[in-house]
């Protein structure tokens, strides 16, 4: 079993959640909605890279677009593995905070 | 659309500068995409800001994954350049040597150059401090001796001019202390603000205030130290010139790059000093003037201010001269009538270059031959991924490595050369790597040679193709492209070689010219001979100088012993038949040298008496009114019948009676000037210079112990100061001496380094050659074909060279030696001498490894497994 890190979960389920349309800006965008915060595009790059080496996303070049004038994108799309390590990482969550009552700040 | 902005071209080259290419794209159309929207939104400025921060704000990560492929292919390079190193270790080993030489060669010399660079240039104002020259319109001679009351006129005149300093001059004058002598010391005297505008370094006492008692001195380091020890000097009185003087200031000793030298400075004797000559005072030039300008004011539009003034201001002005500012920085190294130290550093200054040229071209050469052996490597590299761009990095890198092995080595081997240096130089060096400039300027060199050294190499072995060598294709280095190559190592050892007999050829004419100025004639005997000099203490009479002459000639080991008086130029020439007009005769008169002498002057300098006679002391005449005149006189003067002609000098009017042989005193590096001699009966004001002593050859030891124990005993406690006339005409030639000796070493060191150069490459031919050569004698070819087959190139290259080198070498000589008035001239000898040497020296350099690969066993170089 492989753990995701912190920043794969959270770019990782970005992706997921973007399905087709996953790719730098959107990526970002996601992520702020997720957890509130900008992230650097370096970051995000860089914890694309390591998750592509791992098999967890591909990465596809797509056709020329109009708003890019007339250049291509890069997409990300999860892979099986992917599903795979974010299902693994959900029960890891659900295993560590299952029958834990709602920590109070008291 | 409201607007559209363009992104940052900045940040954009940085992010392409700090992140791979995969990255690169991906990051700036993301990027650009989100500027479009927003810069349609907001302002342009924000949407640029935006843009930045977010590059900004990527860079740690990009970076940080980018720097570790680096580290790890940094590893790989350094393992596969030190395994390279060690398998070539004699190529290696090659290089780095001729590297280091090279490398040590142009830091001494431009440490040297940089010395005579730094002269003048430590006074704070020095940007606006200027020498007031004054040069002679009707024929180009500049001096910089200017009037004392030229220096109120400018002030007075030029409100730009802040201060204006004069300095004279006195040479060496006695200094005494509590009634004791203390030797004799360089000194002079200055206008009590010289302090303001030059900042020689005070180590006590007030520079403001110490010259504004006209009883005060500031002495240096050197002479406080020698008079009073380790006592305080402030306020102690010495006595110079019968005056006694307060020690108001020391100064620390005037370094050595300091044109201006004194060992005391004293105020004026302002009213006496300037105002004795009140009728003559706009015809003394003997102020050496400096002017302080306001800051920012331009030299030039001062000179054309004052440029007429000595002619609107002197009397007796003839309207020929022109006044201007010299600046101070250009005093050392410009003389004013052209020439000067300039040219030396110049000369210098190319020459460490072309060393180190010269080891920088082994080294291209020696890497791009060995191309070969690592074309393979070049392939596979770019077959797994890298980029040109990487192999480029790699072998420059190598370089870098070898350049810096050899700057560590080079630094080393300065240290050690250092002392020899100085001592061919003439100079007292040091390498401070403190010092910003020396280590700026060695870092310089080091990134120079790497740069030159490295570059082609690299990017030539990047250009191979990865097909061709992986394919084990024939001709990838040797073919076409080698031959591209080989073209581009011959021309590289055409250079070498042409610099190379360029300095040789150039050390033998300096050398030639040294010689035959320190062998020529002299027309007179300068060996074992020595003057006196008598200082003023002593006084100078005539009767006093007898007594002790004849006392001398007593001693069994002093030939000869004459007296003279003291040298004056410049006067008025008059002579029968006289032709021309007022302005030449000023110019013959200025350019004449005149003294007085006893009768035993002739043979005690062993002159020659071309026609007429020398002065008998038996014939009172001949102290009354005879003159004895040079060669160069009856030239200059153009006199058809010197002997018995009517001539006056300075308006005394005589005959002259006889005509020497120039006696060239200052040794060949002037052109010998008009000279006047006469003798000068007894007065109560004798003025006489000095006695020249002979000795008896072989017993100049004794003569001279003889010499200094009568002085003693005419003399007690008198200095006693005396100059072999041979040591001082063999310092008059201390440039050239050391000139040559450096060109000498220099020289010496471009063959090697060029021989290591050919060495190594006619080394490596016969090593990818052997097989040929193998087979080449199993099918019948001698020992003296195959050394011919691999000496023929080389050969032809060291005879092109020669055909490069040899005009070059000839123009170049020649205009150096316009600097003498006296030439030996460029002997045509000296090309076909040097040439068959270079070509011999380089012969025999190839011949160790041509006649070691043709005598080889075939079997060895053809058994295969």
């Amino acid at each position: 079993m492989i753990l995701l890190t912190r920043a794969e979960e959270i770019v990782l389920l970005a992706v997921y959640k973007l399905k087709e349309n996953a790719y730098g800006v959107t990526i970002r965008e996601q992520i702020h909605q997720d957890i509130s915060r900008y992230w650097a595009f370096g970051v995000i790059y860089k914890t694309l890279k390591k998750m592509r080496d791992k098999g967890f996303v591909d990465k596809i070049s797509g056709d020329p677009v109009a708003e890019r004038g007339g250049r291509k994108k890069y997409f990300y799309r999860i892979t099986p593995e992917g599903m795979k390590a974010l299902e693994e990482i959900f029960n890891v969550h659900a295993s560590l905070w299952g029958d834990m009552q709602p920590i109070s700040m008291d | 659309m409201k607007n559209y902005y363009k992104s940052p071209l900045i940040a954009r080259l940085l992010i392409k500068l700090t992140t791979s290419d995969e990255d690169y794209e991906e990051f700036l159309l993301d990027l650009e995409e989100s500027f479009v929207l927003i810069s349609q939104t907001e302002q342009g400025v924000s949407a640029a800001r935006w843009y930045w921060a977010r590059v900004l704000e990527s860079l740690p990560a990009l970076m940080i994954d980018r720097l570790k492929w680096r580290m790890i292919m940094l590893k790989n390079y350094l393992k596969v350049a030190l395994r390279n190193l060690r398998r070539n270790r004699v190529y290696s080993l090659i290089n780095i040597i001729g590297l280091t030489v090279g490398l040590a060669c142009a830091l001494l010399i431009l440490l040297w150059v940089q010395d005579e660079m730094s002269y003048n240039r430590f006074h704070e104002n020095g940007d606006t401090i200027y020498r007031v020259v004054n040069r002679r319109t009707d024929r180009a001679s500049t001096s910089s001796q200017a009037p004392a009351p030229l220096a109120d006129v400018l002030l007075d005149e030029i409100p730009e001019i802040e201060e204006a300093i004069r300095f004279l001059f006195r040479g060496k004058v006695d200094v005494q202390h509590d009634g004791q002598f203390m030797g004799s010391w360089d000194g002079a005297s200055a206008d009590p603000e010289v302090f303001d505008v030059f900042s020689f370094p005070f180590l006590e006492g007030d520079a403001r205030t110490a010259l504004d008692e006209p009883q005060s001195v500031v002495v240096s380091e050197s002479l406080a130290k020698a008079c009073f020890g380790i006592e305080a000097p402030i306020g102690r009185l010495l006595e110079i010139k019968g005056d006694l003087l307060t020690v108001t200031g020391v100064l620390a000793d005037i370094p050595g790059n300091s044109d201006i030298q004194f060992d005391f400075l004293r105020p004026h004797l302002s009213n006496v000093e300037l105002v004795k000559y009140d009728r003559f005072i706009w015809n003394w030039f003997a102020f050496h003037l400096y002017v302080k300008v306001a800051d920012g004011v331009d030299a030039v539009s001062i000179d054309e201010k004052i440029g007429d003034f000595l002619n609107t201001y002197r009397e007796s002005s003839k309207g020929n001269l022109k006044v201007f500012l010299q600046p101070l920085a250009r005093m050392h190294l410009w003389h004013l009538d052209g020439g000067g130290p300039i040219q030396y550093v110049i000369i210098f200054t190319v020459v460490a270059l072309f060393v180190l040229a010269l080891a920088s071209i082994n080294f291209i050469n020696l890497s791009t031959a060995m191309a070969g052996r690592r074309a393979k490597e070049i392939g596979l590299r770019k077959v797994v991924g890298s980029s040109r761009a990487e192999i480029v990095r790699q072998f420059f890198g190598e370089s870098v490595v070898i350049v810096a092995l050899a700057g560590f080595s080079a630094l080393l081997l300065s240290f050690l050369a250092l002392p020899f240096f100085n001592t061919l130089s003439g100079k007292a060096l040091t390498i401070n790597l403190l010092n910003l400039n020396v280590s700026g300027l060695f870092l310089a060199l080091l990134a120079g040679t790497a740069l030159l050294a490295g570059l082609y190499p690299a990017i030539m072995l990047s250009a191979l193709s990865p097909v061709k060598t992986l394919k084990g294709e024939k001709g990838v280095v040797s073919g076409k492209t080698g031959h591209r190559r080989f073209g581009m190592a011959g021309f590289l050892v055409v250079l070498q070689f042409t610099l190379s007999i360029g300095l040789m050829i150039s050390t033998t004419v300096i050398h030639r010219q040294l010689q035959y100025m320190m062998n020529s004639d002299l027309g007179f005997n300068a060996s074992n001979q020595t003057f006196v000099i008598l200082p003023e203490s002593v006084g100078r009479r005539m009767d006093a100088l007898m007594a002790l002459k004849q006392e001398l000639i007593q001693s069994p080991h002093i030939a000869e012993v004459s007296g003279r008086g003291p040298t004056g130029r410049g006067g008025t020439v008059e002579w029968e038949g006289m032709t021309q007009d007022a302005n030449t005769v000023e110019y013959l008169g200025n350019h004449v040298k005149y003294y007085f002498v006893d009768g035993d002057y002739l043979s005690t300098q062993g002159m020659n008496i071309l026609e007429g006679r020398f002065f008998d002391e038996g014939m009172a005449s001949d102290y009354q009114n005879a003159y004895v005149i040079n060669e160069a006189a009856v030239k200059l003067w153009d006199l058809e019948e010197p002997v018995g002609m009517p001539f006056s000098l300075n308006r005394k009017a005589g005959t002259i009676i006889g005509v020497y042989q120039n006696m060239h005193q200052s040794g060949f590096k002037e052109e010998m000037g008009a000279e006047v001699l006469y003798m000068e009966p007894s007065t109560p004001w004798d003025n006489w210079a000095g006695l020249s002593v002979r000795f008896i050859d072989g017993s100049l030891k004794e003569g001279l112990a003889d010499l200094k124990a009568t002085w003693n005993r005419f003399y007690p406690g008198q200095p006693f100061n005396h100059q072999f006339v041979d040591d001082e005409i063999r310092q008059a030639y201390g440039m050239e001496r050391h000139l040559t000796s450096l060109f000498n070493v220099f020289t010496g060191l471009a063959l090697f380094i060029s021989c290591l150069g050919l060495f190594s490459l006619i080394s490596f031919m016969a090593e990818r050659r052997r097989k040929e050569i193998g087979i080449r004698k199993t099918l019948g070819a001698s020992v003296l074909q195959i050394w011919g087959l691999l000496s023929r190139k080389f050969t032809m290259w060291v005879v092109v060279s020669n055909g490069i080198a040899w005009p070059l070498a000839w123009f170049a000589m020649g205009r150096w030696l316009q600097n003498y008035p006296y030439q030996h001239g460029v002997e045509w000898w000296i090309f076909p001498v040097i040439g068959i040497a270079a070509l011999v020296i380089a012969l025999l350099t190839i011949s160790v490894q041509s006649i070691k690969a043709s005598v080889a066993n075939p079997v060895k170089s053809l058994y295969y497994e």
